[in-house]
């Protein structure tokens, strides 16, 4: 029998009984349904992660030490002759930070505060907005200078405040006053950023107005992604020489980081795909009870049909294809469910789901599988239905 | 009558049809005998109630794997000589027993068998639209078809040409019924 027939005769008997059709289908339907919204949120919480360390900054290791004392043997002059002497990395900035009252007129509020070298704007992957970077005759002479953050700037000075108006004005950190000489680029909308927020002043007036001794964290970043390794080997060599004790400090590579989080993720997604995939199974074994129901009720037709001539092929094609319609059908409801469902959460969660067309074709592949396996068996059933007991079947 | 339609096997003799032994053949190959060259007429017309009229008349031809445009032809054909032009589209249910028993003859027709086996055609019509499928039958017989139809009913039996009388499995006459 030509396939195009076939087909319609399915979706016939398909129309015929649509409840029975729509239960049959509903396994498939949440299966696929299930995998589409699994994958695509799964997609939009790697994007949201991946995000989150762009805003950071690409190429980023921090290496940050946990005793305050025992740091006083990482000097500027000793970090700054390791960066030189290893050309996987290519620039670094202390960090010296703390949360501070910051004072503007009437406004006052509670922000991060940093004190870095000049290079930390270029290390973090920051651009300037306006104003001038935190220079070194800053870091050398303890100007009470600050570049702001662009939240950290609506903040301060209200919400239209434009760029050029902050620049020249006066804040007070911890009571003491520092000038405004730059404002950064907007990195992110979204409130729950803190990479807006922070106020950057020189280094050396941080260590100084916060009484910090010794500087504990550092900035690195290297030249590729090839490069990541060593630059976090050469870092940790280093450290070690200085601590003789591995415990005593810790080495973040964005990158490796990234990485981890992301194999994470895609395990869980593996697993609660693998979930999804049971689902399928069931639904793949309601098409088969019903496809076993459909060849009782039409044992008097699959007489005929043989006695007018159509032998098993025939009768097994025409059953496997009503399964895989059946399935095919519920694969593709599921898809616009799955697609829909990814829409609403992915908007309610304020993620990047995206629905990719890999898992689509995986899934209408998965469905139209799941129609051949089971519907085979009811169909091989009917294909060898001996013609004379079919006839005589009321 | 199932062993001669090749819808069964004998379970023992032999039947031997155009030189071939039907006992030794498989499921697929009794199929193809079937399709090529028998047609029927049951006693229930066993349409397809799913399929319209045209659908059901062009089946065996689906099954010979006649291309479409030849298929459509040949079951409008059929459906002309037992006079059901322009009921294509309608459904078996739709149709009176006379009609559907006409369905099932040009569903028989369609194929251009070598022989048609009718099983008590009109044994589910009344006497009227009976005697009408009867006739129909009659014409195609003087058509040149071959036609072998069972039946319980004397009046019926009396208008063949050859006719063979089988009581409890055996032939107990067997007579030429011309002129």
């Amino acid at each position: 029998m030509e396939f195009k027939q076939a087909f319609m005769l399915a979706l016939k008997s398909i129309l015929a009984n649509k409840m029975r059709a729509l239960l049959t289908m509903l396994g498939i339907i949440i299966g696929v349904a299930a995998v589409i919204l699994i994958v695509g949120l799964g997609n939009g919480v790697t994007n949201k992660v991946e995000d989150t360390f762009k805003e950071m900054g690409s190429n980023i290791i921090v290496a940050s030490a946990y005793m305050q004392n025992s740091s006083k043997h990482l000097t500027l002059e000793k970090i700054e002759e390791m960066v030189n002497e290893d050309e996987n990395i290519t620039e670094f900035s202390p960090y010296v930070a703390a949360n501070k009252k910051i004072k503007y007129e009437k406004t006052e509020k509670t922000l991060p505060v940093d004190g870095v070298t000049s290079q930390y704007v270029s290390v973090r992957s920051k651009k300037l907005e306006a104003g001038r970077n935190i220079e070194y005759i800053d870091e050398t002479r303890n100007q009470k200078v600050c570049v702001l953050g662009y939240h950290a700037m609506t903040d301060m000075f209200g919400k239209d405040t434009l760029p050029n108006e902050a620049i020249g004005e006066y804040i007070k950190i911890d009571g003491t006053k520092f000038r405004v000489v730059g404002i950064l680029k907007e990195i992110s909308k979204s409130k729950f950023s803190d990479e807006d927020n922070m106020i950057l002043i020189p280094y050396t007036v941080a260590q100084k107005e916060f009484n910090i001794k010794y500087i504990t964290t550092w900035y690195f970043t290297y030249l590729d992604k090839e490069s990541a390794k060593t630059a976090t080997d050469v870092i940790d060599k280093f450290f070690y020489n200085i601590f003789k004790d591995a415990d005593d400090y810790i080495i973040i590579d964005a990158q490796s980081i990234m990485d981890n989080m992301n194999d994470t993720i895609n395990t869980i997604k593996m697993v609660l795909v693998a979930i999804a995939g049971i689902s399928l199974l069931v639904g793949g074994i309601g098409i088969m009870n019903i496809m076993l129901v459909s060849v009782t009720e039409r044992t008097r037709e699959i007489g005929i049909r043989k006695a007018i001539g159509a032998n098993k092929k025939d009768i097994l094609r025409q059953f496997v294809i009503e399964a895989i319609t059946t399935s095919a059908i519920g694969g593709f409801l599921g898809i616009l469910l799955g697609t829909f469902l990814v829409t609403i959460v992915s908007s309610a969660f304020e993620i990047r789901g995206d629905v990719s067309l890999d898992s689509i074709i995986i899934a209408s592949g998965i469905s139209v599988f799941i129609g051949i396996i089971f519907g085979y068996l009811p169909a091989n059933k009917a294909a060898n239905l001996h013609p004379i007991d079919a006839l005589r079947y009321e | 009558m199932n062993i001669i339609g090749c819808l069964d096997i004998p379970s023992s003799g032999n039947y031997i049809l155009d030189g071939i032994d039907v006992g030794t053949l498989s499921d697929d190959e009794l199929s193809y005998i079937r399709n090529y060259k028998l047609g029927f007429i049951f006693q229930q017309y066993n349409l397809i109630q799913k399929l319209n009229v045209i659908s059901n008349v062009e089946l065996p031809l689906i099954y010979k794997k006649v291309p479409k445009e030849e298929r459509i032809l040949r079951a409008k054909e059929a459906l002309l000589k037992v006079g059901l032009e322009g009921m294509e589209k309608r459904y078996p249910q739709q149709l009176s027993g006379g009609q559907q028993q006409r369905v099932s003859i040009a569903r028989a027709l369609a194929t251009k068998p070598s022989v048609i086996l009718a099983d008590e055609p009109t044994g589910a019509l009344d006497s009227h639209t009976g005697i009408e499928v009867l006739e129909l039958i009659k014409e195609l017989n003087e058509e040149g078809n071959t036609i072998i139809l069972v039946t319980h009913d004397n009046s019926i039996a009396a208008q063949a040409k050859r006719i063979i009388r089988i009581s409890d499995g055996k032939i107990i006459e067997d007579k030429n019924n011309e002129g």
